[in-house]
């Protein structure tokens, strides 16, 4: 086979370009804590286009920005600031980011130390009434991995998943 | 002219664009519940999942072909294992894949064999069912890997030498 031939055959197997596989990792690594939290926000975007029937090209004219500035949205590429999310919550009527209320570490602390308090007290519950059943083993183990979870200001026992 | 970017910075596109995985695990939603992959999952928890997979991947294939290059003990084939799982022995231009060590585990990077630090890679996936006869983009992914192979015994190209040589005559 001549050098031109095989040249084209080799051509149309392989790019052309050097893989460029290092830096495109490199760049998904050094931005990768706020690329992550864009992939969240897109599916969910996507979701909701999907809910609504709506195609991007609507939501392109909802926000009044291009096309593609709507397609790195959804591929989860975007650096989005406060704005561009407060308007996609209006135009797909979902919530895309909760701000957690400020709390004083101290005032943390004291409520941990509450619920250390409760769960050691409904162990020792527990333990007190295994010991007058027959529970099966299944059980038992679930009640070795229990853990109390603190939720809305209300404490509740459940099963660690 | 070829292809407008190499296999593996394509799978790097892929697994990191979440409106290609939304697409891809609504089209699979069937397999991606079918309980090959322990309980069910929701795609939101399968973009999730596969972002993570991706970059320990990417990360181990870096450092191994880095460890590799430099003479080091660990090299590619570390990551690389046969296609066939009942295949035990180097064959010459083995077709392989690489995945994680993880327990659920659904990416693949399918590659042949040159030399123990040097892959060709055909392609990727993301393996949602057992076999890969069950779907058909893994089927067009083994398609690859057989016409690259035939591509490359054509050229005569058998290991490291001769793909070396391969090259500086293009």
């Amino acid at each position: 086979m001549t050098t031109d031939k095989k040249l084209d055959k080799f051509e149309k197997l392989v790019s052309n370009k050097p893989s460029n596989f290092l830096s495109k990792f490199a760049d998904y690594k050094k931005d990768q804590k706020w690329l992550d939290k864009s992939s969240e926000i897109a599916v969910n975007v996507l979701e909701a286009l999907r809910n609504k029937n709506l195609s991007q090209k609507d939501l392109a004219e909802k926000l009044e920005i291009s096309a593609q500035q709507v397609s790195k949205i959804v591929k989860g590429q975007q650096n989005l600031t406060l704005e561009t999310i407060s308007k996609l919550e209006t135009a797909l009527e979902i919530s895309l980011m909760d701000i957690l209320s400020y709390k004083p570490v101290d005032e943390i602390k004291v409520t941990s130390t509450q619920i250390k308090a409760v769960h050691k007290s409904l162990t020792e519950q527990l333990v007190s009434t295994e010991s007058k059943h027959n529970y099966s083993n299944n059980f038992k183990q679930q009640v070795n991995s229990m853990t109390v979870v603190y939720s809305k200001n209300e404490l509740k026992y459940s099963i660690a998943g | 002219m070829g292809e407008k970017e190499d296999e593996i910075s394509k799978c790097i596109e892929n697994w990191f664009n979440s409106e290609y995985l939304f697409k891809f695990f609504s089209m699979h939603f069937d397999d991606l519940n079918s309980g090959h992959y322990e309980k069910p999952i929701t795609i939101q928890q399968a973009i999730k999942h596969t972002r993570e997979e991706a970059a320990t991947l990417f990360q181990t294939l870096e450092n191994l072909a880095i460890t590799g290059a430099n003479g080091g003990y660990e090299n590619l084939s570390s990551a690389f294992e046969p296609l066939d799982n009942n295949e035990y022995r180097l064959k010459e231009l083995q077709q392989v894949k690489a995945k994680t060590k993880s327990q659920k585990r659904w990416l693949r990077i399918y590659a042949i064999k040159i030399s123990p630090n040097t892959f060709i890679v055909t392609g990727g996936a993301i393996k949602l069912v057992e076999k890969i006869r069950e779907s058909p983009h893994l089927i067009k992914e083994k398609q690859k890997l057989e016409d690259i192979k035939i591509f490359l015994q054509e050229e005569g190209i058998f290991d490291q030498e001769e793909f070396e040589v391969y090259i500086l005559s293009l």
